[in-house]
């Protein structure tokens, strides 16, 4: 099988996406990742065939110094936005998360809430593991908040689930099962009262 | 859910404003110009980006989608402003269910929200004097004395108008009019 094509096309695969840690609270509707990128780096990459350059030489991003240059500051946020941006849209499909690039000087990340409530997160000199920790404790949900909506989803999800929260509350409702013993006693050899020799109440 | 869907039924999106929409086969008759201003009046257009997921492909397509929304603020919005739109528990019109709640950003009058400090792209506005006041030099671009945007629109700027070729001599001739 050939190899996937593309940069860091493990974040292609459905493991990687499903692997996501972060998923934000109901009330978060919009995500914005503000940060700074070597302009000429982004026009090298969007005209490859028009700037014929070796992107590794650092030297290239030195010949005209009136292109935005990004710091070391950036680069926790950049490789978020590279690693695990991806993996947060597809666990939130229903968020909108737009990147802007070199629109001011110091890293954020904005947060808009569903009342217009706006949220920023200083990232400055943070790396990704930062960032993703920081922002799962201030908006996202906790891991027993998930493991119970899996549960409840798990249950919606296959038919042939009875009890709470699902179709059927009990499985005597199914023509062809046994009935429900409020109406029809259970024979006597499969109530435990009878088979560890209690008393019986017939007599 | 479709995509466009599942972004009109979002409470809050965040936009930049787009040019109106203007449309040639809208004109009613030969005498108004060939370009035709159908957005709804009171309304903007709005431009949307946000990440379009390939299920085949399994990665995230950068998308811009242009909603209608209503203003009835007295914001002086303008092409490249940043806004907060909001689902209206009304639509204003079948095709504009968003209203505009807040302004984030002026296009070229930006503020650092943290700081709460104007800034450029590249450095804060103040660094910039500083750094020109050391070094010397006729200094950065001076805002405080820059006139308001949108001085010049009508006369000099009709960077919000639609260019067209002049097939037709209309009644008044239009300067950002071509002729083929």
């Amino acid at each position: 099988m050939p190899l996937l094509e593309g940069v860091s096309p493990i974040r292609r695969t459905l493991p990687y996406l499903q692997a996501g840690k972060l998923v934000f609270k109901d009330r978060v509707k919009v995500m914005t990742l503000n940060y700074r990128v070597d302009e000429r780096a982004e026009v090298i990459r969007k005209h490859r065939l028009a700037h014929p350059v070796n992107v590794n030489d650092p030297n290239v991003f030195q010949q005209r110094p009136w292109y935005i240059q990004s710091h070391p500051a950036h680069h926790g946020i950049q490789a978020f936005d590279h690693w695990n941006v991806p993996q947060i849209q597809y666990k939130n499909p229903h968020i909108q998360i737009a990147s802007f690039k070199n629109q001011a000087p110091a890293p954020f990340i904005a947060c808009y809430m569903d009342d217009g409530e706006e949220v920023l997160f200083d990232v400055d000199n943070h790396t990704s593991t930062q960032i993703l920790d920081r922002l799962i404790k201030v908006l996202g949900k906790s891991e027993e908040t998930l493991a119970l909506e899996a549960l409840a989803a798990e249950k919606k999800d296959n038919p042939a689930n009875f009890g709470k929260n699902c179709s059927r509350f009990c499985i005597c409702n199914v023509p062809g099962q046994v009935p429900c013993p409020s109406l029809v006693p259970l024979p006597k050899h499969w109530r435990g009262k009878y088979h560890h020799g209690f008393e019986d109440e017939d007599d | 859910m479709s995509l466009v869907q599942t972004l009109r039924s979002s409470a809050v999106l965040l936009g930049r404003v787009r040019p109106r929409i203007h449309s040639a086969a809208a004109r009613p008759t030969k005498i108004k110009g060939p370009e035709y201003d159908v957005t709804p009046s009171e309304c903007i257009v709005v431009g949307v980006p946000h990440l379009q997921f390939d299920p085949r492909l399994k990665r995230h397509f950068k998308h811009e989608e242009q909603v209608l929304a209503h203003d009835s603020t007295n914001l002086d919005l303008k092409v490249g402003d940043t806004l907060l739109l909001k689902k209206m528990s009304q639509p204003f019109l079948p095709s504009v269910q968003f209203e505009v709640i807040r302004l984030i950003q002026k296009f070229g009058d930006a503020q650092d929200p943290l700081t709460g400090d104007a800034v450029t792209a590249e450095d804060y506005r103040s660094h910039e004097h500083a750094v020109a006041e050391v070094y010397g030099g006729s200094g950065p671009f001076d805002y405080a004395q820059a006139p308001p945007r949108g001085r010049l629109e009508g006369t000099k700027d009709f960077t919000d108008k639609v260019t067209y070729y002049r097939w037709h001599k209309f009644g008044k001739k239009d300067d950002y009019s071509l002729v083929s």
